[in-house]
């Protein structure tokens, strides 16, 4: 297996990660990403990003492509669809083997962010899904139904109806929408549109594709069968740190803890973005966290290792 | 990495009679079909004899409503002039491997 030693690994490319990895080449670090999927993050599966300063509207995907050029170009490795198998965290040097490859260094990023929480029925299903971008082509004249009333909720409702879906149902469990008023406003003005607060799914009825779901209200315990096509969920994230619980200190909620450096309380380990312990996820946010983790690693090598880690001659 | 061959209405059946390889069905603005693209260029380079190719579904429509794909990505599989299997969503280059060697 070929072993490549970096100054800096990112493990995660999404917004957090390529910030990250822009200010650590820009201040001459080595650096490698490993993604496992493509770079991007959550942000590639928003449709539109609305609030990110310097463009009043802009497809996810658009503005991660810009980023992830502007990553590449200043000559950061970059590891796509990879699978990280092993990491050894505790030493100076950090290893980080993937199923092709191990990566060393002596500082680390992680930043992982977040994964949507599933929706738990009992059986299988084919028509349930996390992705409108993606899935929504089938449901043209159909009926659905969206789980979660938040921003994503609403958001995404908005999306669907746009590819021209027949009628959808929006529930959340809550007794009330967590969405920004004005894109409640926009939804609910819309006539094929119907939502409904303090409601879970509580089952699913399918015959090969899904019929129906089976919907409680979670105050007076009413029950009742709705027919529907698809289901999409959005009902908030779950961090992606199953594989980092035995060595990072970890809050309730499964979020790393980083001090205001973003380090974490392993040496030369450091945090940023979705995946951190902290109240507001945001893009611009995440960027911060990435901007202030690759600032406190090239402190961190220099005031610990001296001004060049590796010789960059020697590349 | 080399890219995959793009296909449209006109030549995607004959790609398939002709072709032991993997169609994917893809979206331009989705995310999961970028790294599923991602996944067959890495079993190409890897040596697969398999030939790689996509169509784009908003392009598209004969070709989606023929083979009645819902959901991107979604990869055909084809060996011996014919469809032997289909994958819809993710998977990575081992098991794109192991399902392609098994079909
Ligand atoms: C539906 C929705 C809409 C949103 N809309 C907006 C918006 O309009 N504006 C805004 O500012 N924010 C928005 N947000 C929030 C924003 O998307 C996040 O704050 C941002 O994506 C966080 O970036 P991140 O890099 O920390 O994490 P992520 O974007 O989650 O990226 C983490 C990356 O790490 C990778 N990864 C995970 N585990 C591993 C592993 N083991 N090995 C290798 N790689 C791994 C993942 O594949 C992913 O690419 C939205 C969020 C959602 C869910």
């Amino acid at each position: 297996m070929n072993k490549d030693t970096y100054d800096v690994i990112i493990i995660g490319g999404g917004i957090a990660g390529m910030t990250a990895a822009i200010y650590a080449a820009r201040a001459n670090l080595r650096t490698v990403v490993l993604e496992r999927e493509i770079c991007g993050g959550l942000v590639n599966s928003t449709y539109m990003v609305e609030n990110f300063p310097s463009y009043p509207a802009i497809h996810g995907m658009e503005l991660m492509g810009k980023v992830s050029d502007h990553m590449r170009l200043l000559g950061v490795t970059v590891e796509e669809v990879t699978d990280i198998v092993e990491m050894k965290l505790g030493g100076e040097w950090k290893t980080v083997a993937t199923d092709e490859s191990a990566y060393d260094a002596r500082a680390v990023i992680l930043a992982t962010g977040r994964k949507p929480v599933p929706l738990t029925v009992a059986e299988e299903c084919q028509q349930v899904h996390y992705c409108s971008i993606c899935d929504g082509i089938g449901y043209k004249d159909k009926r659905i139904l969206v789980v979660g009333g938040g921003n994503s909720g609403f958001d995404e409702a908005l999306y669907l109806r746009s590819l021209g879906v027949g009628h959808i149902t929006l529930i959340e469990m809550a007794d009330r929408f967590f969405a920004s008023p004005l894109i409640q406003r926009e939804l609910l003005a819309c006539t094929n549109v119907s939502a409904r607060t303090s409601t879970r799914v509580k089952a699913i009825v399918s015959q090969d594709r899904l019929k129906a779901v089976v919907l409680e209200d979670v105050v007076t315990g009413q029950i009742q069968e709705v027919s529907v096509d698809g289901i999409f969920v959005y009902m908030g994230q779950h961090p992606n740190t199953e594989m980092l619980r035995d060595c990072i200190d970890l809050d309730d909620s499964g979020y790393i803890v980083t001090g205001s450096r973003m380090e974490t309380n392993i040496s030369g380990v450091f945090a940023a973005g979705d995946v951190v312990q902290k109240i507001y996820r945001q893009i611009t946010t995440a960027m911060a966290d990435g901007t202030v983790a690759a600032l406190a690693v090239e402190r961190y090598l220099r005031e610990h290792f001296g001004t060049s880690c590796l010789n960059h001659d020697d590349n | 990495m080399a890219d995959l061959m793009e296909l449209t209405d006109e030549n995607y059946a004959d790609f398939i009679a002709r072709q032991d390889g993997i169609l994917l069905f893809y979206k331009s603005l989705c995310p999961h079909c970028k790294a599923i693209k991602k996944v067959m260029q890495r079993f190409a380079e890897k040596g697969s004899e398999a030939l790689m190719a996509q169509i784009d579904t908003e392009a598209n429509p004969q070709a989606v409503q023929a083979l009645e794909v819902e959901r991107v990505p979604t990869m055909i599989l084809i060996k011996r002039g014919g469809i032997v299997g289909r994958k819809i969503g993710l998977l990575n280059v081992k098991e794109l491997a192991e399902l392609y060697k098994t079909i």
